[in-house]
């Protein structure tokens, strides 16, 4: 059965960032002096760092570009696509100079692992550029300034994330609003101007990612809202058996107390008993067993505290859970 | 470049020759008794809206923009006052109407259109309007109709100012002064005009909340020069320059907190036209220069964008009478653009030939007009455009009519070349037009009465769309869509008059269902929906009336709502006193527009201004004798 669930995104606090041990790509390695971008007029494609690789289309013929660019653009106050490689925290995550830019507007924007191997993405920094915060801030001439005339329209931009594995979209998406207008208290409405982790561990390991936009300023033409957005901080798990399939979701299968000290119980809903698997962050394994059906407790006694995956054979995805 | 306009000088500059050879025997002819006229020209087979130098003078001050939405069927697509407004006629777009400024074209061939909010109706002695197509005549763009702006020769002998002063709401300040001056064989016009306007009018939001519009000032100011000068009765030659420079900045939409975009257009048109009738023959030779540029300029974004766009037009036509019944002519028109812009990569610049041929048949119950017309751009070949249209005129004052013709659009130089999106493989937009009709008059000593109903369809091929393909990763120009096109026009004109008074009533009433036969993805489109920004109703009523040294006319015009990019505008209606009294050579104008305060938009997001008032003074002062001065 295919399951399609959207989660709601955690957002955790920058000091709560400590916890992870993994990989994470910042960019840096392009060596960018302040204020300057690669947009791919080189025709490589795109951008490798690490084991990343982030795809970029380049027309020469019509000097335009969808995919990522690489930027260290500090620019927060220039409106409009002139200024479309800033971000509008004016840097990249954690005061760092380089971050990715991210457009497109036809679903394609990808980033993939270049090894074989597929990854569990923690998560990353994402925040807007400057041109769609503005654009979503003031308005422009082609864009509505959200809330729309008299404040109150509903007005939202949507990134909604989602894994590939072996050429096939795994089971989960992750919804990230880049703005949200929704809110009864227009107080409360909000266009993200800082930098802020997204959890992606709950896509499971994939090997490529996709993002897709939504937007409540959509026409005929498409959505009217420049489709830019910025990443940092890439963050992964080490890589896993491609055996594993992605995109459980502990919402299908409980795991009580989570956090957890010593021990943690699963429950097992279905009627064939299935292995299971628990990882650490780096991606050792830490624990195997079989899931029987009903409640199955399971202990991590002499572990330290930190994050840990379960993963269940013939379900998608990985289930965090965290030891405290 | 050069071969071609070399070629087409040789061509010009040697029948030129054969016809100064022929008109050196014409000085010596008699009088001519019977003059061949350009069957283009007078077109006498179908829908006309003509409006003379007193309906313009009632207009003073206004843009051909105003004019046309207020008092014909076609629908001017407005951003707002003083801002881009463009033409639909007949359920097509805005680049499917020729614009003909004394018998050449001044569309821009970068857009396709022309900006009829900077045609200020001051400019010209002579608007005709005419639905349907008619490449047959005027070529690429002739498709849901023509308009015919036209100069004409002042009649006046001896020197003549003309001047009016216009203030408005809005700090709306118009001012023109025109000088003419008339001998026997040749006659001299200069006019000047300015406007300004803050455009700062209040405008109602969706929520109720009223809201000032801001960065929406202009400035505009023209300088045209005719010059006419005839020989003797059978040669004509004139010469016209007409230069404008227009300032506007763009205000914000509804939904925009503030604008500081702005926009420069600057405008320079010349024609030299010679005519000479030689018996039964009218030979013309015409060419024309014009130069366009447009300066956009967005000081929040830090975009500038220039175009500027050069037109050569070499025109001969030579017009035969046969007998009483029979006219045919016979013409050949060279253009030579060039565009430069910062949209595109390069230069581009395209050659274009044009042959054309029309024959017509005459008498008292018919009329009968057949034609032809081929274009070569860059020596690619497009569809031969031919026409047949047919009168009969039957009972009293009876006539029915109909038409048929093949029209084409050349793609405009954005669409092949506009980086991203342009597409150098488009082809060309071919279209078949079908109308009948039925026309009644009666004409009494006191009343006149006349009523039309014409009924049309348009199927077009190779609709030009910008689209999402899959190979590309932008929007881009393609050849994607037909459209089918119905419609039901009418015209309704009454009139009475007194010895010191008269009356006079028109309207007109549209119908008109212009859909996409087939449903799109990329713009997403459904199947046999209207197209955009264009309305299925249109009506408009004007009543004058004239007593003494009084006029008054109120003007009514309904339109129905459109289907736009994203949400759909509602139907609106407005209306216009017009109020002018005469007083020896002083003419004082009182003019409200939007009467009644409508809240309307025509784009959306664009809102349009509410009950706006104007009065002005017209200074006529003729006859005055030189040696006084």
């Amino acid at each position: 059965m295919k399951q399609f669930i959207t989660l709601t995104v955690l957002l955790i606090s920058l000091s709560g960032t400590s916890l992870f041990a993994q990989t994470t790509i910042d960019f840096e390695s392009f060596g960018l002096e302040a204020d300057t971008f690669l947009n791919g007029s080189d025709l490589s494609g795109g951008f490798s760092t690490e084991n990343i690789f982030l795809k970029n289309d380049y027309s020469v013929d019509f000097d335009s570009w969808v995919g990522w660019s690489i930027s260290t653009m500090r620019d927060t106050i220039t409106p409009g696509f002139t200024n479309q490689y800033a971000a509008i925290t004016g840097s990249g995550a954690n005061g760092s100079a380089t971050y990715a830019v991210g457009y497109d507007f036809s679903g394609s924007n990808v980033i993939t692992f270049t090894d074989s191997t597929s990854q569990i993405v923690e998560g990353f920094f994402i925040t807007n550029s400057t041109y769609a915060y503005l654009s979503m801030l003031n308005g422009d001439s082609f864009a509505k300034r959200f809330g729309g005339e008299s404040g109150d329209d509903p007005d939202f931009f949507l990134l909604s994330l989602r894994g590939y594995k072996d050429g096939a979209l795994t089971a989960d998406s992750v919804s990230f609003y880049l703005a949200d207008y929704r809110f009864e208290n227009n107080e409360e409405d909000y266009i993200v101007d800082e930098w802020t982790f997204v959890e992606l561990a709950a896509l499971g390991a994939v090997d490529s990612l996709s993002f897709v936009f939504y937007s409540s300023d959509e026409g005929s033409f498409g959505i009217n809202t420049p489709l830019y957005f910025c990443v940092d901080d890439i963050q992964l798990m080490p890589a896993i058996s491609s055996s594993t399939t992605p995109g459980l979701s502990s919402s299908l299968i409980p795991a009580y107390p989570n956090p957890f000290r010593n021990s943690f119980t699963i429950g097992w809903e279905e009627s064939r008993s299935q292995p299971f698997t628990i990882l650490n962050l780096q991606g050792q394994v830490i624990k195997k067993g079989i899931l029987e059906p009903g409640e199955n407790l399971l202990e991590l006694r002499n572990q330290p505290e930190g994050i840990y995956y379960l993963m269940v054979g013939t379900k998608a995805g990985a289930i965090k859970l965290i030891k405290s | 470049m050069k071969q071609h306009i070399l070629f087409s000088i040789l061509i010009i500059y040697s029948l030129s020759l054969f016809a100064q050879t022929e008109g050196d025997h014409t000085f010596q002819l008699e009088e001519v008794d019977i003059e061949a006229v350009s069957i283009r020209q007078e077109q006498l087979i179908g829908e006309e809206w003509r409006f003379d130098s007193l309906d313009l003078a009632r207009a003073s001050h206004q843009s051909l923009a105003d004019l046309l939405q207020r008092e014909t069927n076609a629908y001017i697509k407005s951003y707002g006052l003083g801002s881009l407004a463009s033409i639909s006629m007949r359920g097509a777009g805005a680049n499917h109407t020729a614009i003909i400024w004394n018998g050449l074209p001044i569309e821009n061939p970068m857009l396709g259109q022309t900006d009829l909010a900077l045609l200020p109706l001051v400019s010209i002695d002579q608007l005709r309007v005419h639905p349907g197509g008619n490449s047959a005549a005027w070529g690429s763009g002739a498709v849901g109709g023509s308009l015919s702006l036209d100069n004409i020769p002042s009649l006046h002998e001896g020197l003549s100012v003309t001047s009016s002063h216009l203030l408005g709401s809005f700090g709306k300040q118009a001012h023109a002064t025109e000088f003419s001056y008339g001998k026997e064989t040749w006659s001299s016009e200069t006019s000047w005009y300015q406007l300004s306007a803050d455009n700062d009018f209040t405008y109602q939001l969706l929520n109720g909340k009223e809201r000032q519009n801001t960065n929406g000032d202009i400035r505009n100011w023209g300088l045209l020069q005719e010059i006419y000068f005839s020989p003797s009765v059978n040669h004509q030659l004139s010469a016209t320059v007409w230069f404008q420079d227009t300032d506007r900045n763009i205000p914000p939409t509804t939904t925009q907190n503030e604008s500081l975009a702005f926009q420069a257009d600057r405008a320079l048109r010349a024609t030299l036209n010679w005519k000479t009738h030689v018996k039964r023959n009218l030979l013309s030779l015409q060419t024309g220069f014009s130069e366009e540029s447009i300066s956009f300029q967005d000081k929040a974004i830090r975009l500038v964008s220039d175009s500027k766009v050069q037109r050569w037009v070499q025109e001969i036509n030579l017009s035969r009478q046969v007998r009483e019944q029979w006219t045919y002519e016979f013409g050949y028109q060279y253009q030579y653009v060039r565009a430069e812009a910062d949209g595109y990569q390069n230069m581009h610049d395209r050659h274009q030939h044009a042959v054309f041929a029309n024959g017509r048949y005459q008498d008292e119950t018919w009329i009968i007009d057949i034609g032809a017309r081929q274009e070569v751009a860059d020596e690619l070949f497009y569809p031969l455009c031919p026409r047949v249209a047919a009168s009969y005129s039957f009972l009293s004052g009876l006539r029915a009519f109909g038409a048929v013709s093949r029209n084409v659009r050349i793609p405009t130089l954005n669409e092949l070349y506009w980086s991203p999106g342009g597409n150098p493989e488009l082809k060309a937009e071919k279209s078949w037009n079908q109308e009948v009709g039925l026309a009644w008059e009666k004409q009494t000593a006191t009343t006149s009465l006349s009523y039309q109903l014409t009924y049309y369809q348009r199927q077009t091929r190779d609709w030009v769309l910008w689209a999402l393909q899959e190979s590309l990763p932008f929007w881009s120009a393609v050849n994607l869509s037909e459209v089918h096109t119905r419609g039901l026009s009418q015209q309704l004109n009454w009139g009475l008059s007194g010895n010191t008074w008269k009356i006079d009533a028109s309207g007109g009433y549209e119908w008109v269902q212009s859909v996409h036969t087939s449903s799109l993805q990329s713009p997403r489109i459904e199947e046999n929906t209207q197209l955009f920004y264009v309305p299925q109703h249109k009506a408009h009523l004007s009543l004058r009336l004239s007593w003494q040294a009084w006029q008054f006319q109120y003007t009514h015009t309904y339109t129905s709502g459109v289907e736009t990019f994203s949400t759909p505008l509602p139907s609106w209606q407005v209306g216009q006193l017009f109020l002018s009294y005469r007083w020896r050579m002083l003419e004082g104008i009182l003019r409200i527009d939007n009467v009644w305060d409508s809240s309307y938009r025509i784009i959306e997001r664009r809102p349009m201004p509410g009950r706006a008032i104007e009065t002005g003074i017209n200074i006529n002062l003729k006859s005055l004798n030189m040696s006084n001065l």
